[in-house]
């Protein structure tokens, strides 16, 4: 049984063409960020000043940085930097979101007011300024910015789960599940949950890209990741004064964060299609 | 002791337009083994009733009177007491088989979800319990079907394992709203076969709601015909075959489509349409369509009159009724 099941999922998502594209662009950088956990072309880190400005060559792939940095080392190691940030800030979306959308769904009255007023109360605000915000008052760094990231998510998740969930209550075999003396809380993760799970994980995906967009936006503007800790965002904040001496700086990670929010982006359009047969049949 | 006892019970909803009364004053009882029917078209709060029964009715509604099941008002029962109820010692069929189960599990796991949940027996039993109910319910080869998912089978198929999902726990009561519409014809007998036997080989209490005076008449041990959430005609299902007497009973008799009837002969219908719930007279709630309405139907509740040994009518002008044949009344 579950033989045929792996099996179909596999023929559909062969069979989708954005989900195998965006597929191979999000394996390439996890690839990328698990080999830079072990070894990496040269240092991210060393500063060797003599060696500024190299070109690409064989000890430098695409090159070294105003401070002799090697320029392949610091995207490499700048993905996992933008994988741990982007994980992080979404699980805490995810679970508090989800959670509170479920049950928003389930209790209705009071309890889905309130939850939903709140997030539209936090919605209100634009969600890099809030970031911006937050940073400022608690202070620059990774885990700040983290925790500005998945805040923000947290109300995105809470409205899509208590939309979808509500739909799915209105179901009849929610209704027969009740008539053979289930609670709202079984019901919930018995019925409600499986059902909607797939319409989660897509947006899970596309949040996962803004998400990274997000943090190398923020160290951008210096509230990210600090020093030394290579990141895209600062990597771009600091090529930008040397735009016109040596472009390439700025075009390497902005191509990596652009590959990043890209292939996430087909990842979930990709998975819509192969979790929900019913969609992409219509199409 | 009286199994189920119904006693004036009264749905009313909340609606945008003002309070709906979908069932009024609705008193009834069900004795162990027995099977009640109930009748009325569509509309006329019969599944209303059904949902009032086994307490899941939306939220904007309010519910008075008195259900005792086993003695025990359940309408003064918790929703966790409730929960402990429903799919135990009452349980329900719903109308749609193609969306009453959850198509993201096997038909398996929902058939032994209410044995886990009501008698706590183990994996493996429950396991064994659902192929045996499987078979019990007509499906083929329960031990492989067991893992099939619900889109794999069809209509009459999920109906089966809908009432294998109903049986599970050996309810007292089992209660069938309109369980054959949505299906064919030839499966609907075989459905209806189906329930008829288990309900007799369990012992269980029947409620079994449907638009359709030849299902219920086939079926059935008792009657209860409703019209705009009031009881109109009650009694043995015999009794009331021998003589229809209200005359709500007789035009829905009588607009049954017969076969081997003349073609030109058009179909006899009741004039007029369902009541708005909303605006119904105080009186007789079927004053608006009937033939023999006057001022007093409209503004009085009808006395209910034993006609005959198990046979109770509500209505003011029960002579004339009698008196009269149904084709004079609605032609």
């Amino acid at each position: 049984m579950s033989d045929k099941r792996s099996l179909s999922f596999l023929s559909r998502s062969s069979r989708s063409r954005s989900f195998v594209i965006g597929g191979i662009m999000t394996l390439f950088l996890l690839i990328c960020a698990v080999i830079s956990l072990f070894w990496t072309p040269g240092s991210a880190y060393n500063i060797v000043i003599a060696n500024r400005f190299l070109p690409p060559s064989g000890d430098h792939w695409l090159g070294t940085d105003q401070f002799g940095r090697d320029i392949a080392s610091m995207l490499m190691t700048g993905t996992q930097n933008s994988i741990v940030v982007a994980v992080v800030a979404v699980s805490i979306g995810l679970f508090i979101g989800v959670s509170l959308g479920l049950l928003a769904a389930a209790r209705r009255g009071w309890t889905e007011e309130i939850i939903m007023r709140l997030s539209d109360f936090s919605f209100a605000f634009p969600a890099i300024l809030s970031a911006i915000m937050l940073t400022a008052i608690l202070g620059p760094g990774g885990v700040n910015s983290i925790l500005a990231i998945g805040l923000y998510n947290i109300p995105v998740f809470a409205r899509l789960t208590r939309g979808s969930a509500n739909a799915i209550w209105t179901r009849e075999f929610v209704m027969a599940a009740r008539a053979s003396g289930k609670g709202r809380f079984r019901i919930t993760f018995e019925h409600i949950l499986p059902n909607i799970l797939s319409i989660i994980i897509v947006q899970a995906t596309i949040l996962f890209a803004i998400a990274i967009l997000a943090e190398a936006a923020l160290s951008y503007l210096g509230l990210g990741t600090q020093p030394p800790e290579p990141s895209w965002g600062r990597m771009l904040n600091e090529a930008q004064t040397l735009m016109f001496l040596d472009p390439m700086q700025a075009i390497y990670p902005g191509l990596a964060i652009a590959i990043a929010v890209f292939g996430l982006n087909l990842l979930g359009d990709g998975l819509r299609d192969v979790l929900d047969p019913r969609l992409s049949r219509k199409r | 002791m009286t199994l189920l006892s119904v006693r004036n019970l009264t749905v009313t909803l909340a609606t945008n337009d003002g309070p709906a009364r979908a069932v009024r004053e609705l008193s009834f009882t069900l004795e162990k083994g027995e099977t009640l029917g109930i009748v009325g078209e569509s509309g006329c709060g019969k599944s209303m009733a059904a949902l009032a029964l086994i307490g899941l009715l939306p939220s904007m509604s309010q519910t008075t009177g008195r259900i005792d099941l086993d003695g025990q008002n359940l309408l003064e029962k918790t929703e966790a007491e409730m929960c402990r109820i429903r799919g135990n010692r009452m349980a329900m069929i719903f109308q749609e088989p193609m969306t009453s189960l959850n198509p993201v599990h096997t038909i398996g796991h929902q058939i032994m979800e209410p044995l886990r949940l009501h008698t706590g027996v183990s994996d493996d039993e429950a396991h064994r319990e659902a192929i045996r109910l499987l078979d019990r319910v007509g499906i083929p080869n329960p031990k492989e079907r067991i893992d099939n998912y619900p889109h794999q089978l069809s209509g009459g198929q999920r109906q089966r394992v809908m009432i294998a999902i109903a049986l599970s726990c050996k309810p007292h009561i089992l209660i069938a709203d309109e369980p054959t519409t949505a299906l064919d014809v030839t499966i609907q007998d075989q459905i209806l076969d189906l329930i008829q036997t288990l309900v007799r080989e369990d012992g269980m209490a029947l409620i079994l709601i449907s638009h359709d005076l030849g299902v219920i008449s086939e079926n059935t041990d008792k009657i209860l015909v409703m019209y705009g959430g009031a009881a109109v005609e009650t009694g043995k299902t015999e009794k009331i075959f021998e003589e229809l007497v209200h005359p709500y009973t007789q035009g829905l008799f009588a607009a049954m489509p017969k076969l081997g009837r003349a073609r030109t002969k058009r179909l006899v219908t009741i004039p007029g349409t369902v009541p708005d719930l909303i605006s119904l007279p105080s009186g007789c709630t079927f004053t608006d369509r009937c033939p023999l309405a006057t001022e007093i139907c409209r503004e009085t509740p009808p006395p209910v009159i034993e006609v005959k040994a198990h046979h109770f009518v509500a209505c003011h002008h029960l002579e004339e009724a009698r008196a009269r044949k149904t084709e004079e009344l609605f032609s």
